[in-house]
């Protein structure tokens, strides 16, 4: 019997190892068989030209995921990051016209501020107001679209200046689009918050265990709040990006951004219920994304179908986490 | 002849790695009050999982009534009419306890609901074991005592094969535990099976016709209900209470460090106690006081009235002077997601700047705390090396003074003695400990005053020595406040 017992113990454990590094790799295992797939199928995917766009487009979807990651560590989520984005890429359109003669940094600040003030409205009402997080971000939500709005009457803002359209459309060297290199240099100091400060490890305690890290003197409602204000603010530089790429400011930029988001989060391993998740599996999440939905055009899948198979995936990634923690 | 109701034979389970259940036997008959002592905590949850739910077994057959439930060849899906009471997490808060007992059941086929008959079926069950309740109260309302007595109700409803309560009297008052023995025979009587897990003498030689010990998986020896008193304290608690003869040094008389002065909050009316140094300070509580509310204040939320005050304290606890113990603590004080360097330095970033910086520094820490490298997740680590972890965590944090929240509470021998080594350890180093706890002869060993807060708010702060001495003269604990309250009644 004992042999017997060593042996279903090491095949356990065989299984439970199996799991965890699917769990782990699964989503990066399946970006490289994607990318290998659909190369294959149009040589053209891996051209530099389309990596360039579909690093460009990662990059504003990848701010927005960046910022919902740290919320969601926490145990939260954050619906209005998608008007948030909107929102910002109005004001900061609105400040960058021609007629107004303002320096593009005061367009990119309005932007930042509008998405630090409702950051701090969501971190407020969710951590010390105590409002559960999809009803006060829903809030927040409709409240940033009002704003949006109101400021043109829904109308769209043309004739940027020079200055602002090169943070969405310039190249550094004539090769590197800025938004990369600002999503770059975003997600760097993000990796070295989360993981080599004190606040990162706090973040992750909020949503690990809320009340052990009460009784450890983490000051939870500060942590909290402040994952939304991060988010927030995130959200709306990914708004001023997107305004400047398109060169006006349109009112519904973002639309349906908060659900990319969250599942880009999802994809990359990072649990709803908070404490447990990583960065590096956002970025990953977000590749999976942005060349699935490039890959998917290149192939010529209709739009509508586009949405089935990107709900798919969604599903999937959280089933093997789902198998792989039990 | 009386009919059997559970058997298990040989059962063997795994986890962790290791062998939880091992050649695990098991037998008991319908009607009857088995006790079970865990002697150590090996096998505990895996023994109710198996009788509840039907775990994976990797050897050995288990019989709920004669019937083939489990085996180790094939595992059935289905769980077994076995109800486990464990605090009050089976009741929905929010919903009356009618509702509770009558419609929350697996099998309810009922449409439409008389609100009025299944109110007084309730009231007619609750009679029956010679008690009253408003059977319109929401479960929130109803007292813990109230609340395990629905639950077992709730159980002869749901014509369970067998009911596990599991340490339950650690939160009753010894009153109740009375009553609950009326209770408990009651249905025994009927036919109900329970299964009483404690390692408290005095109740299972009171509830129970039979009491199993189980050490490292297995039951070592089952005792007859005459025997239990004895034979536990005598050859199985014995060697425990040995090592518990220990002095906590390097007490200085006198200096406050702690002071909770009249504070109001929630559920929390009017306390006032202090600490002194490097003292061990026990908490008796009769007052049915929400503890979280206190943990809220030390925490930072505003009293409504009253004050709390310790050295240096500022705005939060952003030292950490102050560190709290939770009840349970291997379940709510870990974060299973992190390494086990972070959960060890989690408190200690206000000692050692650059913490978060450098994994080596925090590796570097654990090793020299623990001899050597732990590289498992934290949930993979044996109950010991939680506890260690938890207790290691603290001593990093090197506080004034420790809440310990109901240490004491279901845990089996083995834990309350490690728990009591290091609350010693806390002691020996000046940081002063408070113990709450519900049952008065927990932690007295360690006490150096003993504090109840009696009902109606009153509140006796004793002496250890005082408290022996009344101990020793055989006084109930009602008797104690009388005679008490003439003589070191705290008018602070």
């Amino acid at each position: 019997m004992k042999k017997e017992m060593t042996g279903e113990k090491s095949a356990a454990m065989k299984a439970q190892q199996r799991k965890n590094f699917i769990a782990k790799y699964g989503s990066l295992i399946a970006l490289v068989i994607m990318v290998i797939i659909i190369s294959l199928v149009k040589p053209r995917f891996v051209s530099f030209i389309n990596l360039r766009n579909m690093f460009r487009l990662a990059s504003i979807n990848g701010l927005l995921a960046v910022g919902m990651t740290f919320v969601c560590l926490t145990g939260g989520i954050d619906l209005s990051v998608g008007a948030v984005m909107g929102c910002a890429g109005m004001y900061s359109a609105y400040f960058a016209q021609e007629s107004m003669n303002q320096p593009a940094i005061v367009a990119v600040l309005v932007g930042v501020a509008m998405g630090l003030v409702i950051g701090t409205f969501n971190g407020v009402c969710v951590a010390y107001l105590k409002v559960p997080a999809f009803v006060g971000t829903l809030g927040s939500m409709s409240i940033a679209k009002s704003l949006t709005y109101l400021l043109t009457d829904a109308k769209p803002i043309p004739k940027l200046s020079e200055s602002f359209k090169y943070i969405g459309g310039g190249m550094i060297g004539g090769v590197l689009p800025v938004p990369i290199i600002i999503f770059a240099v975003i997600l760097a100091v993000c990796f070295l918050l989360l993981y080599k400060t004190r606040y990162g490890r706090y973040v992750f305690a909020v949503g690990g265990n809320a009340n052990a890290a009460r009784v450890s003197g983490i000051n939870i409602k500060k942590i909290i709040a402040t994952v939304y204000i991060l988010s927030g603010v995130l959200a709306a530089l990914a708004g001023v990006i997107t305004s400047a790429r398109v060169t006006s400011g349109v009112t519904n930029t973002g639309e349906g951004y908060e659900t990319d988001a969250i599942a880009m989060v999802v994809i990359g391993g990072t649990s709803l219920a908070g404490g447990k998740g990583r960065l590096w599996g956002t970025v990953v999440g977000i590749m999976l994304m942005v060349c699935l939905s490039s890959g998917l055009d290149m192939l010529g899948v209709g739009a509508y179908y586009q949405m089935m198979v990107k709900g798919f995936v969604v599903i999937m990634a959280v089933m093997l986490d789902s198998l792989s923690s039990d | 002849m009386r009919r059997e109701v559970l058997r298990m034979e040989r059962v063997t389970c795994i986890g962790q790695g290791r062998e939880l259940l091992n050649n695990f036997n098991f037998q008991m008959f319908e009607g009857e009050v088995m006790g079970l002592v865990p002697l150590d905590s090996y096998g505990l949850d895996e023994f109710i999982d198996c009788v509840v739910n039907n775990r994976q077994l990797l050897y050995g057959r288990v019989y709920i009534r004669e019937k083939l439930v489990n085996t180790y060849e094939v595992r059935p899906r289905a769980k077994n009419n076995v109800y486990s009471i464990l605090k009050d997490e089976n009741l929905i808060q929010g919903l009356p306890a009618s509702d509770n007992v009558f419609l929350i059941r697996e099998g309810y086929r009922g449409f439409f609901i008389n609100d009025s008959i299944i109110q007084k079926q309730l009231k007619r069950l609750f009679l029956e074991v010679g008690m009253k309740i408003n059977t319109k109260k929401r479960v929130k309302e109803l007292t813990i005592f109230e609340k395990y007595i629905l639950e077992i109700i709730k159980a002869d409803v749901g014509k369970a094969d067998i009911v596990i309560l599991r340490d339950i009297g650690s939160s009753l008052h010894p009153e109740d535990i009375e009553k609950l023995k009326t209770v408990v025979q009651y249905y025994a009587d009927r036919g109900l099976s329970f299964i009483y897990i404690s390692a408290r003498t005095e109740e299972l030689s009171r509830l129970c016709d039979r009491v199993s010990l189980m050490s490292h998986g297995r039951i070592i020896k089952v005792l007859e209900h005459g025997k239990i008193k004895d034979n536990l304290e005598k050859h199985y608690f014995f060697p425990y209470q040995l090592l518990e003869e220990t002095e906590s040094g390097a007490r200085e008389e006198g200096q406050k460090i702690f002071r909770c002065e009249n504070v109001w909050f929630n559920s929390i009316q009017n306390m006032s106690f202090d600490v002194e140094k490097g003292e061990c300070l026990l908490v008796h509580d009769y007052n049915n006081f929400d503890w979280k509310d206190f943990i809220a204040v030390l925490s930072g939320e505003k009293p409504r009235k009253g004050r709390i005050w310790w050295e240096n304290k500022g705005r939060r606890n952003a030292r950490r002077d102050i560190a709290v113990i939770l009840e349970n603590p291997v379940e709510t004080m870990l974060f299973p997601q992190m390494s086990y360097e972070d959960n060890l330095c989690l408190n200690l970033d206000h000692r050692i700047g650059q913490l978060w910086w450098s994994r080596n520094k925090r590796k570097s820490i654990a090793r020299e705390l623990t001899g050597r490298e732990i590289t498992c997740k934290v949930k993979d680590l044996s109950l010991k090396e939680k506890y260690e972890l938890i207790y290691n965590k603290i001593q990093l944090q090197n506080p004034k003074i420790i809440f310990c929240m109901f240490p004491y509470r279901n845990v089996d021998v083995k834990t309350q003695q490690y728990t009591n080594k290091f609350l010693k350890r806390y002691l020996s180093a000046g940081i002063a400990v408070v113990i709450i706890t519900l049952d008065m002869m927990e932690g007295v060993a360690l006490a150096d005053r003993i504090l109840l807060f009696g009902k109606n708010y009153s509140r006796m702060i004793f002496d250890k020595e005082e408290f022996e001495k009344i101990i020793l003269k055989g006084s109930e604990v009602d008797s104690l406040k009388d005679t008490t309250e003439r003589k070191k009644n705290d008018k602070k």
